[in-house]
């Protein structure tokens, strides 16, 4: 009976069902493995959010169209542009797209160029103590108190340029820091194989 | 005292180079006079910690009249580095002014000019204190030697009282030890040498005094064996020591560029590498220039401060070399004319040995601290720079068995990531890898540039941390301040409610009273907290 | 300009060159040049000239596409020597236009095309060698036999018809004048002995010197010779510190250790340890050609290991591949792995070390300091770094 029933089945169909069955079987094999390397060696990384966040200059000046670096790197995490970033610069680009596996592209003239590092300067004799800068200043580097001269936490103001419009007697400068012993860097030596013809 | 307290070192580093030493040209002629110039303009940081801001406090005005010997700033005793300098002369100051100080960047630095006078009292006695130093007390001997000027004269200028200031343990099993340095390894130089040959009693009484500030079992003194003449002096006034408790032996060490690195001296010494965290005093041991020595001595013994040294002046442009004992602040314009180098000929001198020095092309720029050779010599054809053939002869030399080839390559592309993992720290920046590359590549300079970028990339990432950490901390007190005053204006509403309701029912009063009172102590003690968690935020 | 004062100071002409270096491994050539010369005739000399003058016009034409320098670059020597390796790898009497195509791909794909000298990942000559064997077997298997055993030796004249037209009128063809030897058909020795071992011969026969193969033990003498010359050339570059030991040493030790092995399994089927080092190319590849620094390996652990590799993967080439003779292979199989080779043959860094050695006088080991202690040392790290005094 059974036999019968077996020789019924035409012989294609018994390869075609044990190569299936084969391949399912390796298959799961395969997919349990995998899966449970997945569990096994799960590295602990940053959310990406956090990875981006890293790498932007945390200057806060918002030329990205975003109110400070974080919630522009929510938006990178979220698909946008990652060239709106002008303290960054060409380097923060470069990281970004390494990060993220995406092309360099360069920088988005509309947010602004690259500059060299500034920080905000506050002509005290001329400050009238309204603390409006100390409102605008993403860092808090600006201490004073209202009616009191104010002034910058040069080690701590990142150069966004935020405090300087809100002020009403146009008292913050925004000098380039200045080069000097401590910070100053070594030039990189000239390949001079280079040298053309 | 043993007889046979002389050794040859059994220990070497990994590596090393033999340049030609070119030491005879100026080792040859005994110490002779140097007349000094009337102006020196005396540099007011001569320490290594140039770049790092410290406040040296300038102690004299313009048109003040100073005294040899005096000092001309001062430091804030809490802040550890600095070192004083003095007047080299009797004179006035002429002028306070920023100026070129040899620095790689040549940023200008602050300096004294100080202008020769005679007619400042000469009666001046001068208090030898001799062997008064055995009574007084370690801190009070350093103090003295902060204040006297002394840093390491072998070329790194590292002040001396802050390497002496942690004395040596005995505990540990390896004997403490204080090692004199007088490699002086690199070519051309000659001073070490001849300061030995004529003056090696100074310096073992300089060792001595050092032996007593940091407590040292024994003292080794490392030599190369192409000083014999220093050597015998050196045996000879080791033998003249009366009875003494402490262990001096001599080690010779084969002629090998850098044995004078302090590394590689240690290794030579004891066998053993220091770790990376790990400083000299770590293994108990402190290593000294002979000249600081020199200098300890003359501080301490004939109470004088450090004013000048013997510098080696040599090259094949100059009519007399040799060694003379030149003041600081003596600038090389009038070395030049005293040396009768042909200026046309003269497009650099050379600071330092040729391997670790550096050049100099502005020659207003005075001596300092730092100054213990100048080289003046012709320039030769520049040899030009080619490819890398990773030829492996770096790697061969260098005494710190770094991959000077690799770390080439990555400084070149800027990648800094992987010349951290191949320990560019470790580099000594000796040269001994740009000396022996045949494709004449400036790999220290290649080194140099990484480092420095490597310091500013990581100060920025501290930076950017800092303004992050700020950054966050002000919105999260925005926030908490706009619900607190949201939660604050539902609260004021609901209570101006209960107060209209609580009116009907308590006409006289008394019960929204006491509620109020309540309120108001509660309010105050909820505002407190608020005001303590604003404050633990912020920070 | 170089910040450090070195190059301008004398002793900055002290140590050698790359030009120098690269000049005096052409030197290192000469003894076994002149050994080849003078066991397979004009054809030597034709291939070196034609070689070099091939490579230095062709490194000249890239140097003039990339704008470069062409005289400073020249100077450097390396493709000269890029030429002259070639020249001694290619078999006499070869169609100038192969050699041609051998030294331009050489030059220009596995040389230019990585950046030039000095980042090239491969030996450019071996590249050539390669390309040619690939594409010509038959042309380049054509070894001469040995000068002795030629009834008609080409002279000078003949010799440069031959390379240049392939015919000259009294020699007819180069095939003509191979069957012509005094019945010696095959090549090179190691091209003899792999044919008739295919054959079912015993190594004990083939070698053995009798009446029917009198012809190849004159002629693998020949080569023994050029070998031996190699060998003092080499010697030569090591006395003077061009090349480093490690390679050399490295090669020849594997080899001899692979191959004994081998031998001792079988002596009849498997080539001793000095027929493997004095047959074929083996002298000229381990001090010439394997040494190239740009495609070794360059730290000194790592080239023990990329050396004792190729000795490995030539004896087995050799003994079990389709090739006779293996050098080009094996070097440039090494090439690709070389930098692997360096990433994991690090010399440990000074103050890595793990074992402080002991003091002698008290043979007590240092004592670690406790991770409690370098905490509070923490504020002397500005410290560290100096090294002077
Ligand atoms: S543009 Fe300004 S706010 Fe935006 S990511 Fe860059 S630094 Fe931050
Ligand atoms: S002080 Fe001005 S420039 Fe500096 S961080 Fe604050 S707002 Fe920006
Ligand atoms: S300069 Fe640095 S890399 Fe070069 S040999 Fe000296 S320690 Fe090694
Ligand atoms: S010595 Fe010069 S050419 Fe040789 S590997 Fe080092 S850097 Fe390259």
């Amino acid at each position: 009976m059974e036999i019968e029933l077996f020789v019924a089945i035409p012989p294609w169909l018994v390869e075609v069902t044990q190569a299936i069955a084969v391949i399912t079987i390796f298959s799961g094999l395969c997919g349990a493995l995998l899966g449970y390397a997945a569990v096994y060696f799960k590295v602990e990384g940053d959310p990406i959010v956090e990875q981006i966040n890293a790498i932007l200059p945390q200057t806060q000046c918002g030329q990205c169209g975003h109110p400070g670096c974080k919630p522009y790197a929510q938006a990178i995490a979220n698909g946008e542009a990652i060239n709106r970033c002008p303290p960054g610069g060409e380097a923060g680009i470069k990281s970004l797209a390494n990060l993220l596996e995406l092309d360099v592209i360069p920088l988005n003239e509309e947010c602004g160029e690259e500059s060299l590092p500034r920080v905000a300067f506050i002509i005290e004799e001329e400050c009238i103590g309204c603390t409006k800068c100390i409102q605008a200043c993403p860092v808090d580097a600006i201490v004073g108190t209202a009616k009191q001269m104010h002034t910058v936490i040069v080690s701590e103001c990142t150069g966004c340029d935020l405090c300087v419009p809100p002020c009403p007697v146009d008292c913050i400068e925004m000098p380039f820091v200045e080069t000097n012993l401590i910070n100053w860097r070594q030039q990189k030596p000239i390949e001079q194989s280079i040298v053309l013809n | 005292m043993p007889k046979n307290f002389t050794s040859t070192a059994t220990n070497k580093f990994h590596g090393g180079i033999h340049p030609p030493e070119n030491k005879l040209i100026s080792s040859s002629r005994a110490i002779s006079k140097f007349d000094s110039d009337k102006y020196f303009r005396i540099q007011i940081n001569q320490s290594s910690f140039q770049n790092i801001e410290q406040a040296v406090e300038i102690i004299v005005i313009k048109g003040q009249k100073v005294i040899q010997g005096e000092a001309l700033t001062t430091f804030q005793p809490l802040d550890r580095l600095n070192v004083p300098v003095h007047s080299p002369c009797d004179g006035v100051v002429s002028d306070i002014e920023l100026f070129d100080c040899a620095h790689n960047s040549s940023f200008p630095e602050m300096t004294i000019v100080i202008k020769a006078e005679i007619n400042v009292d000469q009666n001046r006695s001068v208090t030898k204190i001799e062997n008064q130093w055995k009574a007084k007390s370690q801190s009070s001997l350093i103090n003295k030697i902060r204040k006297a000027g002394i840093v390491g004269l072998g070329g790194a200028t590292f002040p001396t009282h802050i390497k002496q200031s942690s004395p040596l343990k005995t505990d540990i099993s390896t004997p403490s030890t204080l090692i004199i340095n007088a490699m002086e390894c690199e070519p051309y130089i000659t001073c070490d040498d001849r300061l030995l040959r004529g003056y090696a009693n100074q310096i073992i009484q300089g060792a001595l005094i050092v032996s007593k500030i940091v407590g040292c079992e024994r003292i080794v003194f490392a030599i190369e064996d192409n000083k014999p003449e220093a050597l015998f002096a050196v045996q000879e006034s080791i033998n003249l020591l009366a009875e003494n408790k402490i262990d001096l032996s001599i080690i010779v060490a084969p002629t090998k560029y850098p044995s004078g690195g302090e590394k590689q001296l240690i290794q030579i010494v004891t066998g053993h590498e220091l770790a990376k965290q790990q400083l000299p005093k770590d293994l108990n041991i402190l290593v000294q220039n002979v000249a600081t020595l020199f200098a300890v001595y003359q501080a301490i013994v004939l109470n004088s401060n450090l004013i000048g040294r013997l510098v080696t002046i040599t090259g094949n442009l100059v009519d007399a070399p040799g060694n003379y004992w030149i003041p600081f602040g003596t600038s090389f314009s009038h070395i030049i004319s005293q040396f009768n180098v042909p200026e046309k000929d003269l497009k650099f001198i050379i600071i330092g040995g040729p391997l670790m020095g550096q050049k100099i092309s502005n020659f207003d720029i005075s001596t300092s601290k730092k100054v213990n050779c100048l080289i003046f010599n012709k320039r030769v054809t520049n040899v030009e720079i080619k490819e890398c053939i990773r030829c492996g002869e770096c790697e061969a030399v260098c005494p710190i068995k770094l991959l000077p080839q690799q770390l080439y390559w990555f400084s070149k592309s800027e990648q800094w990531k992987p010349m951290e993992q191949l320990d560019l720290k470790a580099c000594i920046e000796c040269g001994a890898c740009d000396y022996v590359c045949p494709s004449h590549i400036p790999l220290v300079d290649y080194f140099r540039f990484a480092k420095s970028e490597i310091k500013h990339l990581s100060s920025k990432e501290k930076t950017s941390e800092l303004a992050k950490q700020r950054f966050d901390n002000r919105e999260s007190r925005l926030t908490r301040i706009k619900l607190e005053r949201k939660a604050r204006q539902k609260k004021n509403a609901l209570d101006r409610k209960q107060a209209s309701e609580n009116k009907s029912v308590d006409p006289d009063g008394k019960k929204t009273a006491i509620l109020e009172a309540l309120n108001r102590v509660k309010n105050k003690q909820n505002n407190t907290n608020k005001i303590n968690t604003g404050i633990t935020g912020e920070e | 300009m170089k910040n450090s004062p070195l190059i301008n100071s004398e002793i900055s002409t002290e140590t050698r060159s790359t030009n120098q270096l690269m000049i005096l491994v052409c030197a290192g050539l000469i003894p076994g040049a002149i050994t080849q010369f003078y066991f397979f005739g004009w054809g030597i000399l034709i291939n070196l000239i034609l070689c070099s003058s091939f490579a230095i016009s062709a490194e000249a034409l890239v140097l003039k596409i990339r704008s470069r320098s062409i005289l400073a670059t020249l100077k450097d020597n390396s493709a000269l020597l890029t030429g002259l390796l070639l020249g001694l790898a290619i078999p006499p009497l070869l169609p100038w236009w192969m050699s041609f195509i051998g030294v331009y791909f050489a030059i220009i794909f596995a040389k230019h095309l990585y950046g030039g000298l000095g980042y090239n990942p491969f030996n450019p000559a071996m590249i050539g060698y390669v390309l040619l064997l690939i594409s010509f077997p038959l042309a380049m298997t054509n070894w001469l036999p040995t000068q002795e055993l030629l009834i008609l030796k080409p002279n000078l004249i003949q010799s440069i018809e031959l390379t240049f037209l392939g015919v000259t009128n009294e020699l007819n063809n180069i095939a003509l004048i191979r069957t012509m030897a005094d019945g010696f058909t095959m090549a090179t020795p190691l091209d003899h002995i792999r044919t008739s071992l295919s054959q079912g011969f015993m190594l004990s026969e083939i070698l053995e010197p009798s009446e029917q193969n009198s012809s190849f033990s004159i002629n693998s003498l020949s080569w023994i010779w050029v070998n031996v010359a190699y060998l003092v050339g080499g010697i030569y570059l090591l006395f003077l510190k061009i090349i480093r030991w490690h390679i050399p040493v490295s090669i020849i030790a594997s080899m001899i250790i692979v191959s004994t092995i081998l031998s001792i399994i079988d002596d009849q089927i498997y080539l001793s340890a000095s027929d493997h080092l004095f047959y074929g190319a083996s002298m000229i590849g381990v001090f010439f050609i394997a040494t190239d620094p740009v495609s070794a390996s360059t730290t000194q652990k790592g080239r023990l290991i990329f050396g004792a590799l190729i000795g490995f993967t030539l004896i087995m080439i050799r003994t079990f591949g389709s090739y006779p003779d293996a050098f080009a292979f094996a070097v440039i199989l090494l090439n690709i792995a070389s930098p692997t080779i360096d990433h994991y043959f690090r010399p440990k860094v000074y103050g890595t070390k793990t074992t402080v050695k002991q003091i002698p006088e008290k043979q007590t080991p240092v004592k670690q300091i406790p991770i409690k202690q370098i905490q509070e040392n923490k504020s002397d790290d500005d410290f560290k770094g100096l090294n002077n005094e």
